[in-house]
């Protein structure tokens, strides 16, 4: 996926006269556009095959939003992150829909909500944001700004979280919704942890062992 | 062909001055960010 980015920046670049910097940046657009499209042409594949669409995007876009501005433990290459995130969305919003929704429970759900928030606003407070050496964040003011953001976006999911609560009292639709909203939460707050970090790490090597042994 | 390379080039430029703007790109994979976008 990045190599047909930078060979397509390459062209580009050659075509227009752009300097090596100017190539970079279209690069890393075309990077970043690539890999968006493909996870969000997936996400929908999948979750229309497990018929939970909507499960399948409030797990992406949960996990996603954040992950802008808290950062994370990253995937060693883009094939990676895609297989990981396509994975994780998909078998949650599965569970979510067709193992959880049918044992719901208001009193567990309740406990799931606090317990969730409660862990994410401390994580957010004690971490974020965390950055990769490919995207180091140096300045207090991006710091703060990062944090800040972060902890918006989680008051925001609370009060969705809570919408939802409410109204799958009166439709059943929305706890599934509500279950899929913490797992999203609970995937990116936990690959901001050093475990979440480990977990990342063990997924590269064994992906990188498999590539190794089939050559 | 010069035309559809410049409106990628535009696009793409645009989406990395947007990607620079937050913590990661998005997912979780992050390549190297070029030295232009950086703080």
């Amino acid at each position: 996926m990045e190599k047909l980015a930078r060979r397509l920046a390459h062209n580009i670049s050659s075509s227009l006269g752009y300097d090596d910097e100017k190539e970079a940046v279209v690069a890393y657009g075309l990077i970043a556009i690539i890999q968006v499209s493909m996870i969000i042409l997936l996400v929908f594949i999948f979750g229309i095959l497990i018929s939970a669409l909507i499960e399948t995007l409030i797990v992406c876009l949960s996990v996603s939003i954040l992950r802008k501005y808290s950062g994370g433990a990253h995937a060693g290459t883009a094939e990676v992150c895609t297989f990981v995130t396509v994975v994780y969305c998909t078998l949650t919003a599965f569970i979510s829909k067709k193992v959880f929704a049918g044992i719901y429970n208001p009193f567990a759900m309740a406990a799931a909500v606090i317990l969730v928030f409660a862990t994410a606003f401390v994580i957010v407070y004690k971490l974020v944001p965390v950055d990769s050496p490919n995207k180091p964040i140096k300045t207090e003011k991006k710091i703060k700004r990062m944090r800040k953001v972060s902890f918006i976006i989680l008051v925001v999911y609370f009060a969705v979280s809570l919408t939802f609560f409410i109204l799958s009292k009166d439709s059943a639709v929305f706890q599934s919704y509500g279950i899929s909203l913490l797992f999203g939460i609970s995937w990116q707050i936990f690959t901001l942890t050093y475990l979440g970090s480990l977990f990342i790490g063990k997924i590269n090597n064994v992906i990188k062992i498999k590539k190794e042994v089939q050559r | 062909m010069k035309k559809f390379y410049g409106i990628l080039a535009a696009v793409s430029t645009l989406v990395a001055a947007m990607v620079a703007s937050s913590a990661c790109i998005i997912f979780f994979y992050q390549p190297e960010e070029p030295k232009s976008l950086r703080d």
